[in-house]
C-alpha cells in the first residue's frame, strides 16, 4: 500500500468515526437514558451521568405496566396499547398504501402518457371551476341538514366526481394542452402540510364514524402516504422492459397473469425498501394521530406526548424506553430488506 | 371457446374484439383498456374522494366566521356568511407570512446541509472498509426514530444544562451554559440541527444508491486515462449523478415544508414564534386561538401557494421519465 | 515506442492462479495478439500491464524501465475497452479531448487534436453529437480516438471489436492495422478470435490456463505449433489429431493408427527422434485439413482408405468429413465437390506439413 493510500485509509476512519459518532450521539442518549434509573434522568439531577451508573428495566417496567382497566386512558402510564395501536394502524396503513400505489404506479408505468406535466394555471383553474361549482351545493346540503350525515356527504362527494368530469371534458374543449393529470394530483397529495386538511378531515372523519378507530387512521394513513409508493414504485416498473409483459401476455398469459407472474417477481427489491419508507412514515406520524385519536387507539407518539402530566412530571427515563422500543419495528424490518436498500434508490435517475 | 379466442390474439386484435367480448363479460381483464383503467381506478377514486369534500368543506368554512366556540354546527356555519373576510385577514397576517418565509428559510438551510452530509458520507462509504456494515447501520438509525422520541431527546439535549453545554464545556474549557431553545437565532439552529440529524440518513441512502449504481467501467476508462480522483469526481461523478440529486432534493424539500413533529415537541415555535413554521401557525391558530374559519381561509392560502411550487418543482422529476418515454420509441440511435 | 518485457509475471485471484510464470517479450512497434480461450489469463495479463491489477510475482518493464509501482494513469498506456466506456454524459469531442483536459493543455490545441484524430477515425460529423446515443460501431471508434489522443507509446485493446457486427469488424480490422503501420506504436490485442489475430498481428502469444503456450509469429504459430493445444486452437477447420504409435515394418518407420489399420511412413529425421525415446508412449498425429488430399481412387499405394462421413460445402471451399478407420479426419476439397455418403474414398498425407506430437504432454517432436 502506497503512502497515499495509507493517507486515504486513515483519513477515512477519521471522517467516518467522527461524522457517525456525531450522529449516533443522540441515539446513545436516548438509550443511555432508557436503562437509567430515576435518580439520574430526573431533572433534579445536577450532574450528567454519561453512562448510566446504575442500570435498570425500571424505566421499561413502568412504562409497559401499570395498566389498570379494561379501557385505556391517555392519562395511564402503560404504553402497551399504543404499542398495539401503531403496529396495527402502521402495518395495515402500509399494505393499503402498498395496493393502490403499486397498482396506479404500474397502471402509470405501462399505459399512460401522463408525465405529471400540469402547469399550475390549470391544476388550480380546474380546481377553481370545481369550487364554484359546488360551493352552491354545500350550502344547500348543509341547509339541508343532511351535510353531517355520512349519506349527505356521500352524495356530494359522488356530485363532486361527476361535476369534476365534466369540467374536465368542458376544459378539454378549449385548452389544447393537458387538463388534468393523475401524476400531478397524486403528487399534491404529498406537498400539504398535513395540518393544512386536518380540519376538514376532523369532521368527514367524525360524520363516518372513524374518530379514535383503527381503520379510521389507517385510511387517512394510507391516504397520505400512497403517492409515496407510486413514486418509488413507478420509477421501479420503469425499469423492467416492456418487452417482458408482451411476451408473457403471447406466452398466453393474461394481463393480471403477466402483473402478478412475471413483473412483480422482478420489482421485488424496490417493493421491499419503498415498504420500509411508507412503514417508517406511518409509524412515526404524529399530528394525524394526536387529532384522529382520543381513548381507544392513541399510537405510540401520541401516547409519548401524554406522558408528561403535571401529576407526574417530565418522564425522561420512561419515554426514552419507550422511544427505544419504538425503534425495534423499523429497525428489524429495516435489517431484513437491507441489501435491497442502495441499489434501488435511484428513482430511475442513472441509466444502468 | 370464444374467451380463448380473444385471449390468444396480439393485443391489437383484441382492442378490436373487445366490443364483441364486452358483450359476454363486462370487465373483460383481458381488455387493455378495462385492465389499465382497473390499475388506476381504485387510486382516483380514493384521490376525489378525498380531496371533494374536504377541499370544499374547507372553502365552505372558510368563507364564514364560524368557530366551534360560537354555536351550532360547522353545519351552520352558513348563518356566519363573512365572504372574503378571512382571506383578507390572511393577506395582511404578518405572523402567517413571517411563518411561510421562516418556513422556507429551515427548509433551505436543514435541506442544503443534509444533502452535502449525505453527499460526503455517500463517498466515505462507497468502498469497502472495516466495520462498514455498523456504521452503515448506525448511520441509518436516525431515520427510524421517530419524531415525537427524537423531538423530545433533542429537546433534553439542548437544555441549558444538557449534555450538549457540557461536551462544549469540556472542549473549551469554560462552562458554557447558553440557554439554545430561549434565544430566536439559537432556536432555530436547535431545531435545523435536529431536522438534519433525522432526515440525513435519507439523503446518505439516496446519494449512496446513486454513487454505487455509477457505471465502473467508465471511471475505470477515467483513470487509464490519467484523471486524478478529483478529475473524476468534477468531470464525471457529479455531472453524472445530477438527475438524482435533483431528485433527491426536490423530495426531501417537499417533505421537509411540511414539519412539525420536531418543534412542536422543542420549542413549540417559540421562543415566541421564532421558529414557527408554517404548519406550527396553523395548529396554533385552530387549536389555541380557536379561530376556525381563519385557519381554513390560511390552509387554503397554502394550498394554492404549494400548488404552484410543485408544478415547477416537479419538473425536474419528469426529465427523467421524459427520457425514457422518448427511448422506448426511438431506440438507441442504431 | 517502447518494448514489453514480462518477466515471471504471476497473478492470484485467492486460490485460483491466473496468470502462472509468464516471460515474454514484445517487441517495440509492433502489433502482438494475446489468443487463448475464456478464462486463460490474457485479460489478466493485460489489465496488468495496463496497471489495473497488480501481479503477485514478476516485473512489467517498458524499455527496460521498471513499471511495477506507476500507477495506471501515469504508465502512458492508452487502453480501450471491451465495452468502450465512453463517457455518455459527454459529446463525442468531449470525450475523445478528455486525456488531454486533465492534462490542463488550453482549449485551441485539443480543438485541433480532437480534429485531427476525428480525420483519422472518419468521425468528424459526429463531433458535437451526444456520445451515449452512437450506434455501437461509432462508440467504438470514439472509444478508440479517446486512447488516442494523448500519443501513448503502448496501445493496449481488450476484445474491443467483440461487440460488433461481422461486416463492420472485418473493416475496422484493416483500419486498426492501418494506423498502427501509420503511428507505430506498440499494440498489444487480447482476443479469443484466432481469425483475428491471424490477420492482424505480427506477433501472436498463445495462451491456455495462465499459461503461455507459444509466442510466435502467424506463419511461425500456424505452421510450426509447438503443442497441440496451439495446433488445435489456430487454424479453421481445425487440424485433425490420429492417435497412433511408432512402428517399425519392414525396415521403415511408420506411424500406426490406434483406432484403425491406417499408417504413414516417418521421414528419416524423425525417425532418429522417435527411436531415441525410451517408452513407446502414445503419439498424436496432426495434419491440417487442406494438407489431406482427396482421391477418389487408390492412385497411389501410399493412400489411405476412407469412407465419407459427410459432406459440408462452405460456398468457396467444402470440408469433407471423413472416417479412418474409428477416427474421424476433415479434408479440404474444392467447391464443387460431391461425394455420397459412405462412398469409399482415399486421402493422401503430405508428408511435409505432418506434425507429431507427444501423447501425454502434447509436445511437438520435432
Amino acid at each position: 500500500m502506497s503512502k497515499a493510500n495509507i493517507w486515504r485509509t486513515v483519513l477515512r476512519y477519521v471522517l467516518v468515526i467522527i461524522v457517525v459518532g456525531m450522529f449516533t450521539f443522540p441515539t446513545y442518549w436516548m438509550v443511555s437514558m432508557a436503562f437509567k434509573p430515576k435518580g439520574e434522568w430526573s431533572s433534579a439531577a445536577g450532574t450528567i451521568y454519561w453512562v448510566p451508573e446504575n442500570p435498570t428495566l425500571d424505566n421499561f417496567d413502568t412504562v409497559l405496566t401499570e395498566y389498570q382497566g379494561k379501557f385505556f386512558r391517555a392519562n395511564q402510564s402503560s404504553a402497551l396499547p399504543s404499542i398495539r395501536s401503531s403496529i396495527i394502524v402502521s402495518v395495515g396503513a402500509t399494505l393499503f398504501a402498498l395496493l393502490l400505489g403499486t397498482l396506479a404506479a404500474y397502471g402509470l408505468s405501462r399505459f399512460s402518457m401522463d408525465t405529471g406535466d400540469l402547469p399550475w394555471y390549470i391544476a388550480l383553474g380546474r380546481m377553481a371551476l370545481l369550487i364554484i361549482a359546488m360551493l352552491p351545493f354545500m350550502v344547500l346540503w348543509a341547509r339541508l341538514g343532511i351535510i353531517r350525515y355520512w349519506y349527505g356527504i356521500l352524495t356530494f362527494t359522488l356530485l363532486g366526481i361527476g361535476v369534476d368530469q365534466a369540467i374536465g371534458r368542458l376544459l378539454a374543449r378549449f385548452y389544447k394542452g393537458p387538463t388534468g393529470s393523475l401524476a400531478f394530483s397524486i403528487l399534491q397529495l404529498r406537498m400539504f402540510p398535513p395540518m393544512a386538511i386536518m380540519i376538514p378531515v376532523m369532521l368527514m372523519w367524525s360524520a363516518f364514524k372513524l374518530v379514535d378507530t383503527w381503520y379510521g387512521l389507517v385510511i387517512i394513513y394510507g391516504v397520505v402516504t400512497f403517492p409515496f409508493v407510486v413514486w418509488l414504485m413507478k420509477s421501479f416498473f420503469d425499469e423492467v422492459p416492456r418487452e417482458l409483459d408482451e411476451a408473457a401476455i403471447v406466452d398466453g398469459s393474461s394481463n393480471w397473469g403477466a402483473f402478478i407472474k412475471v413483473v412483480l417477481p422482478l420489482v421485488k427489491g424496490g417493493l421491499a425498501s419503498t415498504a420500509l419508507f411508507v412503514f417508517i412514515l406511518n409509524w412515526s406520524d404524529f399530528l394525524v394521530a394526536l387529532l384522529l385519536t382520543t381513548r381507544y387507539w392513541p399510537t405510540i407518539p401520541v401516547f409519548l406526548n401524554t406522558l408528561v402530566s403535571s401529576e407526574i412530571g417530565a418522564q425522561h427515563g420512561p419515554k426514552a424506553a419507550l422511544g427505544l422500543l419504538a425503534v425495534i419495528p423499523p429497525v428489524v424490518f429495516g435489517l431484513m430488506i437491507q441489501r435491497y436498500l442502495v441499489r434501488g434508490l435511484t428513482f430511475g435517475a442513472i441509466k444502468k | 371457446m370464444q374467451r380463448n379466442a380473444v385471449t390468444s390474439l396480439p393485443r391489437e386484435k383484441q382492442a378490436g374484439q373487445a366490443g364483441y367480448a364486452r358483450r359476454r363479460r363486462f370487465l373483460d381483464m383481458n381488455d387493455v383498456r378495462v385492465f389499465a383503467a382497473s390499475l388506476t381506478m381504485p387510486a382516483q377514486i380514493v384521490l376525489l374522494l378525498i380531496i371533494i369534500f374536504p377541499l370544499l368543506t374547507e372553502v365552505y368554512i372558510s368563507l364564514t366566521a364560524w368557530t366551534p366556540t360560537r354555536g351550532g354546527d360547522w353545519t351552520q356555519a352558513y348563518q356566519f356568511w363573512d365572504w372574503g373576510h378571512n382571506y383578507a385577514l390572511v393577506f395582511q397576517d404578518l405572523a402567517f407570512w413571517q411563518a411561510l418565509g421562516r418556513t422556507f428559510l429551515i427548509v433551505a438551510v436543514a435541506v442544503t446541509l443534509e444533502f452535502l452530509l449525505g453527499l460526503g458520507l455517500a463517498f466515505l462509504f462507497m468502498d469497502d472498509f472495516f466495520g462498514k456494515r455498523v456504521f452503515y447501520a448506525l448511520m441509518l438509525v436516525p431515520m427510524m426514530i421517530v419524531p415525537a422520541v427524537a423531538g423530545y431527546v433533542f429537546w433534553l439535549f439542548f437544555q441549558s444544562n444538557g449534555p450538549l453545554n457540557a461536551i462544549i464545556s469540556l472542549v473549551i474549557g469554560r462552562p458554557f451554559e447558553l440557554t439554545w431553545l430561549a434565544t430566536d437565532l439559537t432556536a432555530m439552529i436547535a431545531v435545523i440541527i435536529a431536522e438534519v440529524w433525522q432526515w440525513t440518513p435519507l439523503m446518505f441512502l439516496i446519494m449512496l444508491s446513486g454513487l454505487v449504481g455509477l457505471p465502473e467501467d467508465q471511471m475505470r476508462a477515467a483513470t487509464m486515462l490519467g484523471a486524478s480522483f478529483w478529475q473524476k469526481f468534477r468531470y464525471l461523478m457529479l455531472p453524472m449523478m445530477k438527475p438524482i440529486i435533483i431528485i433527491a432534493l426536490v423530495i426531501r424539500g417537499m417533505e421537509a415544508v411540511k414539519i412539525f413533529d420536531m418543534i412542536y415537541l422543542m420549542t413549540t415555535g417559540g421562543p415566541a414564534q421564532a421558529t414557527e413554521t408554517i404548519s406550527i401557525y396553523m395548529y396554533k391558530v385552530a387549536f389555541q386561538q380557536v379561530r376556525w374559519s381563519y385557519a381554513a381561509a390560511a390552509a387554503m392560502t397554502i394550498l394554492v401557494i404549494m400548488t404552484i411550487i410543485a408544478s415547477y418543482a416537479l419538473r425536474p422529476l419528469q426529465a427523467p421519465q421524459r427520457q425514457l418515454a422518448a427511448s422506448t420509441e426511438i431506440g438507441s440511435g442504431e | 515506442m517502447a518494448g514489453i518485457r514480462l518477466e515471471g509475471l504471476r497473478k492470484e485471484f485467492g486460490h485460483v492462479v491466473a496468470v502462472k510464470e509468464l516471460t515474454l517479450n514484445f517487441p517495440d512497434g509492433k502489433f502482438a495478439a494475446l489468443l487463448g480461450p475464456s478464462g486463460c489469463g490474457k485479460t489478466t495479463t493485460m489489465n496488468m500491464i495496463a496497471g489495473l491489477e497488480t501481479p503477485t510475482a514478476g516485473a512489467i518493464y517498458f524499455d527496460d524501465r521498471r513499471m511495477n509501482d506507476v500507477p495506471p494513469g501515469k504508465r502512458g498506456v492508452g487502453f480501450v475497452f471491451q465495452n468502450y466506456a465512453i463517457f455518455t454524459h459527454m459529446t463525442v469531442a468531449e470525450n475523445i479531448g478528455f486525456g488531454l483536459k486533465i492534462r490542463h493543455v488550453d482549449r485551441a490545441t485539443i480543438e485541433k487534436e480532437v480534429k485531427k484524430v476525428a480525420e483519422l477515425l472518419q468521425i468528424t460529423d459526429m463531433l458535437d453529437l451526444n456520445a451515449g446515443r452512437l450506434s455501437v460501431n461509432d462508440m467504438q471508434k470514439v472509444a478508440l480516438g479517446r486512447s488516442m489522443i494523448t500519443r501513448p507509446r503502448i496501445f493496449l485493446l481488450d476484445e474491443p471489436f467483440s461487440n460488433l457486427d461481422a461486416a463492420f469488424r472485418a473493416y475496422m480490422r484493416g483500419e486498426l492495422k492501418r494506423i498502427q503501420r501509420e503511428i507505430g506504436q506498440t499494440m498489444i490485442y487480447v482476443t479469443h478470435d484466432q481469425v483475428e489475430a491471424m490477420s492482424m498481428a505480427d506477433n501472436i502469444a498463445v495462451m491456455d490456463f495462465g499459461v503461455l503456450q507459444q509466442f510466435g509469429s502467424p506463419d511461425e504459430v500456424y505452421n510450426r505449433p509447438v503443442n497441440t493445444f496451439v495446433a488445435n486452437f489456430i487454424g479453421s477447420p481445425n487440424m485433425n489429431f490420429v492417435k497412433c504409435s511408432y512402428r517399425v515394418e519392414d525396415g521403415q518407420g511408420w506411424l500406426v493408427q490406434h483406432n484403425g489399420n491406417a499408417r504413414v511412413p516417418v521421414d528419416d529425421r524423425r525417425r532418429r527422434l522417435l527411436e531415441q525415446r525410451s517408452d513407446n508412449a502414445e503419439l498424436i498425429l496432426g495434419i491440417r485439413p487442406e494438407h489431406l488430399h482427396l482421391h477418389s481412387q487408390q492412385d497411389s499405394p501410399d493412400l489411405l482408405s476412407v469412407t465419407v462421413h459427410f459432406v459440408e460445402p462452405l460456398g468457396p471451399k467444402t470440408v469433407v468429413h471423413l472416417r479412418l478407420g474409428r477416427d474421424i479426419v476433415r479434408a479440404i476439397a474444392p467447391a464443387a465437390y460431391r461425394a455420397a455418403t459412405a462412398s469409399v474414398q482415399w486421402i493422401g498425407v503430405d508428408p511435409a506439413f505432418m506434425h507429431i506430437f507427444d501423447g501425454n504432454s502434447g509436445l511437438v517432436i520435432r
